[in-house]
């Protein structure tokens, strides 16, 4: 802003014909003249006050009040020290309701309390550490309730004053009473044995023979001299080497996302960011938001990755093709072997057929009835 | 469009408003003397005299002068 529209008030005592003589003189503006029993009160542009000062060396004069922008910044200025304090007492009040001091964990069983504690310190939910806004909470809830499938029904992650309480409910899965019912182990494809575990029933396969697909590998009927005498419910694990040949179709070039280690945090208030985009490609990371007011404030981690194109070789295709079976076989096996039969590339894929052998558990479960029994030891 | 408004208004080499305790001139173009009792001002031809008591300039611009006080006369010399 230029000068022309600052003004300020000023205070003048002696001589004070002289000093309207030396402003009538020099063509300097006296917007208002107010006088005083001994002084007068003059408003000028500010441009002028050092000329005035230097006119006027015999009055008196002083600074009284600043005029329109100038006044609300001198205030400003004065009262810096209470402004600052105020602003800081709000920001304060506010961090110490977006705070959280305690984490109340409410359920009558002792191991869901402490699965709830893992679970929440796995998400970052920690005692002396700021909220998280409620899309958030609702975010983590229904991870926790999808890595817990198996333990928890519902979890609920309430913000009470300064501190979370939160309620769950356990599932109970009624377990079907069929383990107790005779049963057989057959095989559910064709495959090697190399390995046959039994706690229960009467094993028919040993270790290196071929079975097919609906072979018994554990028998829940127990045979005397070639007659049943009696059944079991067939328990055990049996593993075996199963072969497959499977097709992959890849991009000839492939993107990866690599850290470079740079990292820096970040302020984001109301969607405009403090510290403007350093890096090109960045993720945001330990987002924690506040808001102000109804403004949002979010402080967060930026760190910076790069992107490498690289050509796709038979090395990345194998390993993609071992991440796939290892989601598919879930725990229960692993590829042993795997060789590539064929591959053809065109424009901007390439196709490959891959030869695959997985040592994995075959078990199968094949139930049958008494009365069955009775008619095979009648036909013997 | 505002100076075709001010110039409308202000058709006139100077002139002078007299109100009961005030009196304002427009476009002056110098103060020749100020007192307590009579203040002179020189006009693009003339001279004009204000006389009376306790007189006091209230707004001193480079056009535009506004003086307060009992004012008894206004002469053109």
């Amino acid at each position: 802003m230029s000068n022309m529209n600052k003004r300020i008030y000023l205070e003048v005592t002696n001589e004070l014909n002289r000093f309207i003589k030396k402003c009538i003189d020099n063509n300097i503006n006296l917007y208002n003249i107010n006088y005083k029993k001994d002084k007068i009160i003059v408003l000028i542009d500010v441009k002028d006050y050092f000329k005035i000062k230097k006119l006027n060396y015999y009055s008196k004069i002083r600074v009284v009040k600043y005029d329109g922008i100038l006044n609300i910044k001198k205030k400003l200025k004065d009262n810096s020290f209470y402004i600052l304090i105020i602003i800081l007492s709000f920001i304060w009040m506010n961090l110490l309701t977006n705070y959280i001091v305690d984490i109340e964990i409410i359920h009558s069983n002792s191991s869901i309390r402490l699965l709830l504690k893992e679970e929440l310190d796995k998400n970052n939910i920690k005692k002396y550490s700021l909220a998280y806004s409620f899309e958030d909470l609702e975010n983590i809830t229904k991870k926790i309730l999808a890595d817990n499938k198996n333990n928890l029904e519902w979890i609920s992650i309430k913000k009470d004053g300064m501190k979370y309480i939160v309620r769950a409910e356990e599932r109970i899965i009624k377990t079907e009473v069929a383990d107790d019912k005779p049963r057989d182990i057959v095989a559910s494809k064709d495959a090697y044995i190399t390995k046959v575990i039994s706690s229960k029933g009467n094993i028919l396969v040993r270790q290196g023979e071929y079975v097919k697909k609906g072979t018994i590998l554990i028998s829940g009927k127990i045979t005397l001299y070639e007659n049943v005498v009696g059944t079991t419910s067939a328990t055990g694990s049996v593993y075996g080497n199963v072969w497959y040949e499977s097709k992959l179709e890849m991009p000839k070039e492939i993107e990866t996302e690599k850290m470079t280690g740079k990292k820096r945090f970040n302020l984001n208030i109301g969607n405009k960011i403090l510290l403007k985009n350093k890096y090109r490609y960045f993720k945001q990371k330990n987002i924690k938001e506040i808001k102000i007011f109804g403004l949002k404030i979010k402080f967060y981690k930026e760190v910076e990755y790069e992107i490498i194109k690289q050509k796709t070789d038979d090395e990345y295709a194998l390993n993609r093709l071992k991440e796939e079976f290892a989601k598919k076989l879930n725990g229960k096996g692993a590829i042993t072997y795997q060789k590539v039969l064929k591959k053809e590339e065109n424009n901007s894929t390439i196709k490959y057929r891959v030869f695959v052998i997985t040592n994995e558990l075959i078990n199968s479960y094949s139930y049958f009835e008494e009365s069955d029994i009775n008619d095979t030891n009648q036909s013997n | 469009m505002l100076n075709v408004i001010d110039n409308a208004l202000r058709d006139k080499n100077y002139y002078i408003c007299l109100y009961d305790n005030y009196i304002y001139i427009y476009n002056y173009e110098v103060i020749i003397s100020f007192g307590k009792n009579s203040i002179t001002l020189k006009l693009s031809d003339k001279k004009v005299s204000i006389n009376g008591t306790d007189l006091k300039i209230k707004k001193l611009m480079t056009k535009e002068l506004l003086i307060e006080g009992d004012i008894k006369s206004v002469k053109y010399e």
